[in-house]
């Protein structure tokens, strides 16, 4: 009986049954069709196609069942495998808890991270085609080195750059942060409003939730419009669905409200995460603010943004000098062009290799330290499973179980890793420091989670594969050898080689965490010059009816030493008088004083060009710059405390009308204007409102007397001390061209300031009714903000570094209790021939110092790499600390030493004849 | 036993078929098969790929167990070939099935389906 030759397609269909089927049956399935074949063959004597096809379909469908029938048995027999592993892991619950613990420590901060950074830097920007947006400054260090880089840009740069850009197809902008007073039936609010071009919002393809969003065709003599965020529509005007068509009293204009945006629109200034409230396009009676814009274009398409620097790199020159500032920016490359994805996370982009690379560090040390906890259990289960081959078992479904129980490890540990990430997203989104943007966004979604996924799939291949493979290898041996000794020894070094892994990464991240808390306490215990205790500061805008502004041609000519005051119309001096009448009289107040700019709130808003008497001829770049004026009463010093250390301070005559200009400058304007003298008497010109270099100083300007000098003070930055310029108040109105809207009310209290927030907010609301206070809070919060950054990442980065060295210590500690239970007889002989104890823990020491050391070596060279890292991060201290660089490493070594001690302890306490009794 | 039997209630129609056959004597496979498919004239349809999967099936259950040698009358016949015989639980198995289907013969007689 030979059977016919069967066709190709038969013969390989039958390959879907699985093996053993196969092995079972397919030779009397062969033998079976071949009969049938020459059954049912036809006059030729061979079948028909007819009988092929229905051969090969019953072939096929037989052979997909029984394969997948196989498949469900052999998911049952991985089912089975699993609940055996659960059942043993239950048993252990100490390990089990620890090793899941850990796995979830590393998971969860991953996790976070993960979340982190796909929301803040990953995630699509919410606008249409956002990747062939950029946004375009005058690069402002053309002009000098120490300017920003990011300078904004002027109206008139606008309309030529929108004029001719090449490669651009669309152009709008956005004009610097700005703050409106809004003005409902009952109260007056300060609120973050944005004036845009008219199409910004169409630009970005932003969309109205009620309402619309402002055109082009809302031409600024068709009256004032604007439209409102989402947040602001329900939080101040309680979701009001008539709010479309209301007019609203913003600066002293009215504006139509035309529409509410989107709940999701967002729009970042430069990596900040606040969000304006009002959006409206620049009205007639808008102040010129001259470079006040960011610009924004829209690459064409088949352009890239390399095109747009080839375009305006080169040429910029010709877009941002052609103005008055011509001057300024001698260098040809005088653009600054950012993708706008740049441009909204600006330097929060910094901090997220950092706190990647401490949070890898941690899942290293997390899978390492779970690694000695499984190599530990693998020599547990060595033992069990040679009884269990003896009985039978194959090496195959043993390794299973041990990658089994390990999958289940990493499964546990990645669903607790998503509790502790959600966990510590929330406290790291609460706690971080304001104005990284997009923040919000970061969530732990299925996208997160599918991120993480490798991540764990990494920690299961280290922890669950790698020894299910080498428990298959083992008991291939095993099977061969039946003598396990020989194979034992070999163990001991791959887990020093993780023990020095985890010492070096630890060590990273305590470095790290060390020079980061070196510049927080630097940086909290910096010497502002000033004392913040015991003040609280709030500021407001005075209102514009309060006096006239003088114009341009009502003021004298050039003579300016001439210093006549100017006519202040209007009851301002007066209601201001009243004002530090009325807060001075608030139990708890001890002193009261008026400002333009409370210390540490912000920056001045660009520096204010002074010149010397004696340097008016200088060209503009020989100048001083950099300089920062502020007005304030005399109470200001009182207030904060700061003394003078030659001259007087300013007094309430100072600020009288009709008085000789006078001015107190700060230790470093001093030593910059006039290097050597004494400053006292000198003059210099200020007042003027004009910064163009090609007028002469004197046009419009006054002269002014230093009457005294006060320490350096950070007014500005933390940082830095400034070069400050303090001209009396009341003064400044009456000389200043454009009058300092922007008051602040500095208290000194001798009760918790925040105590007094609501009587000062009635007290200045009694008197300017329609002006509201604005960021009122105690001094010493505003200068704990400045700190927050690096605390922030100082205290995070300390956490990591706990536990890693908490991890890398428990490493050591397994490592040498390994020892010490190995070499007991050891031990035991060196005692009975007469080593003392202090011979035993050397023994284990030199161990442990080897181990650890070649760790802290390693950790020491990847720290010296690491820590430029931190360079941008860090105030009053080295990125090569040798303070942290000296003290890390000692205080590693001498805990691992400790630990090392306590664990021989069991060694050398243990009776030698008992020890040598052993085995 | 009894609940062994019930378990498997009620059976495919070629597994009862199989079982059936061999309740003849002891066969190999492909008697089996064309057996069926000439008793059933292709009702219960026996291809080889689905009848060895059933064969499987029947004797994974333990209906049907493999002789070592071949039954009487079948000495010297190809030695690769396999025999089978229904065990006592595949007699079993089939009496209850058949029972099953002698209920509903009657109950269909009863309602005049018959």
């Amino acid at each position: 009986m030979t059977a016919p030759e069967l066709p190709w397609l038969i013969r390989a269909l039958l390959r879907l049954f699985p093996t053993d089927f196969r092995r079972r049956f397919a030779h009397e399935i062969v033998e079976a069709i071949s009969l049938r074949s020459r059954e049912s063959a036809g006059f030729d004597g061979r079948p028909g196609v007819v009988f092929w096809a229905g051969t090969a379909l019953d072939i096929l469908s037989a052979g997909l069942s029984e394969r997948s029938a196989w498949l469900v048995w052999r998911l049952a027999g991985v089912g089975g495998t699993l609940r055996s592993s659960a059942r043993a892991l239950r048993r252990r619950p100490l390990y089990t808890s620890v090793a899941i613990l850990t796995l979830s420590l590393g998971l969860g901060g991953a996790a976070a991270m993960i979340a982190v950074v796909r929301g803040v830097v990953l995630a699509p920007l919410p606008y249409e085609n956002a990747d062939d947006i950029a946004v375009v400054f005058n690069d402002g260090r053309t002009a000098r080195p120490d300017f920003d880089p990011y300078w904004p840009v002027s109206q008139e740069q606008y309309e030529l750059f929108a004029a001719s850009g090449q490669t651009v197809s669309e152009t709008t902008w956005i004009g610097r942060g700005s703050t409106a007073t809004l003005l409902t039936e009952r109260t007056a609010e300060l609120v973050d409003a944005a004036v845009v071009a008219p199409n910004f919002l169409l630009f970005l393809g932003a969309t109205a939730y009620l309402g619309r969003v402002f055109t082009q065709d809302d031409a600024p003599e068709a009256g004032g419009v604007a439209v409102i965020s989402h947040a602001t529509w329900e939080a101040r005007f309680a979701s009001d669905p008539q709010i479309v068509g209301r007019i609203l009293h913003v600066d002293g204009q009215d504006h139509t409200i035309v529409g509410v945006l989107d709940e999701d629109f967002r729009w970042y200034g430069r990596g900040s995460g606040s969000q304006p409230e009002l959006w409206r396009p620049p009205s007639p009676g808008d102040p010129s603010r001259g470079y006040d814009r960011s610009l924004i274009v829209r690459v064409q398409p088949g352009r890239s943004l390399e095109d747009v620097r080839l375009e305006f790199g080169p040429n910029a020159y010709e877009f941002f000098t052609n103005d008055g500032f011509k001057d300024r920016f001698t260098a040809a490359d005088a653009a600054s062009i950012l993708s706008l994805r740049e441009h909204h996370l600006g330097d929060s982009i910094r901090r997220i290799p950092l706190l990647a690379g401490g949070v890898g560090l941690v899942v290293l040390l997390a899978g390492l330290s779970v690694g000695l906890l499984v190599v530990g259990r693998m020599a547990e289960l060595d033992k069990e499973f040679d009884v269990r081959q003896a009985l039978g078992a194959s090496g195959l479904s043993l390794a299973g179980q041990v990658a089994a129980e390990n999958a289940l490890l990493v499964f546990f540990g990645t669903l607790a890793g998503l509790g502790v990430g959600a966990v510590g997203l929330q406290a790291a989104v609460a706690s971080a420091p304001p104005g990284i943007p997009r923040l919000e966004n970061a969530a732990l979604n299925p996208g997160t989670v599918t991120a993480l996924l490798p991540v764990a799939g990494m920690l299961f291949a280290l922890s669950g594969l790698l020894p299910g493979w080498r428990t298959y290898r083992r008991r291939l041996d095993a099977a061969a050898l039946r003598q396990g000794r020989g194979l034992t020894r070999s163990k001991a070094m791959p887990r020093r080689v993780m023990v020095g892994t985890q010492v070096a990464s630890a060590l990273v991240l305590l470095l790290g965490s060390g020079i980061l808390l070196r510049s927080w306490h630097a940086l909290s215990h910096q010497d502002v010059g000033f004392r913040a205790e015991g003040v609280l500061a709030a500021r407001f805008q005075l209102p514009d009816d309060g006096w006239t502004p003088v114009a341009d041609a009502a003021r004298p000519p050039s003579d300016a030493a001439q210093s006549e005051p100017l006519a202040v119309t209007g009851s301002l001096l007066a209601e201001l008088d009243e004002l530090e009448a009325r807060l001075a009289a608030v139990p708890g107040v001890t002193e009261v004083a008026l400002a333009r700019h409370v210390p540490l709130s912000g920056r001045y808003g660009g520096w204010t060009p002074l010149t010397p008497e004696g340097w008016e001829d200088r060209s503009w770049e020989d100048r001083p710059h950099g300089t920062a004026a502020n007005w304030v009463t005399p109470g200001y010093f009182e207030a904060l405390g700061i003394a003078a250390t030659r001259g007087r301070l300013l007094t309430a005559e100072d600020e009288s009308p009709g008085a000789t200009p006078a001015a107190v400058v700060s230790q470093p304007f001093a030593e910059l204007f006039w290097p050597g003298d004494d400053p006292i008497g000198k003059r210099f010109y200020a007042y003027g409102a004009h910064t163009r270099p090609d007028r002469s100083p004197a046009v419009g300007q006054h002269l002014v007397t230093v009457v005294g000098v006060v320490p350096a003070l950070r007014e500005q930055a933390l940082q830095e001390s400034n070069v400050t310029v303090f001209l009396p108040y009341r003064a400044s109105i009456a000389y200043g061209r454009s009058p300092p809207r922007d008051i602040a009310v500095i208290l000194k209290t001798s009760v918790p300031p925040s105590s007094l927030a609501g009587e000062t907010r009635r007290t200045v609301s009694d008197l300017f009714p329609t002006q509201p206070l604005m960021r009122m809070e105690p001094l010493e919060d505003t200068v704990r903000g400045w700190v927050q950054d690096t605390a922030f990442l100082g205290s995070l980065a300390a956490a990591m570094g706990a536990y890693g060295l908490l991890l890398a210590l428990v490493g050591v500690t397994g490592v040498i209790a390994i020892q010490v239970n190995r070499r007991a007889q050891e031990v035991g002989i060196r005692m009975a021939l007469g080593a003392g104890k202090a011979d035993i823990y050397a023994l284990f020491g030199r161990e442990t110092a080897l181990m650890v050391g070649t760790g802290l070596a390693v950790g020491l060279a990847a720290g010296v790499g690491g820590a430029r890292l931190l360079q941008a991060h860090l105030y009053g201290v080295e990125p090569l600390d040798p303070w942290t660089f000296g003290s890390a490493p000692i205080v590693f070594m001498v805990a691992a030493l400790l630990v090392t001690a306590v664990v021989a302890r069991r060694a050398v306490e243990v009776d030698p004849t008992r020890a040598l009794s052993r085995e | 036993m009894q609940d062994r039997v019930q378990g498997h209630l009620p059976l495919k129609p070629l597994v009862l078929e199989i079982l059936l056959s061999l309740a003849a004597g002891a066969n190999h496979g492909y008697a089996v098969m064309q057996g069926i498919e000439e008793r059933t004239g292709g009702t219960v349809p026996a291809r080889p790929g689905a009848f060895y999967r059933v064969l499987a099936r029947a004797l994974d259950a333990d209906f049907v167990a493999e002789l070592a040698e071949p039954p009487a009358g079948f000495e010297g016949s190809d030695p690769r070939r396999r025999y089978y015989i229904l065990t006592p639980l595949g007699r079993e198995v089939a009496r209850a099935e058949l029972e099953r289907l002698e209920d509903a013969a009657v109950l269909g007689r009863a309602r005049g389906l018959l």
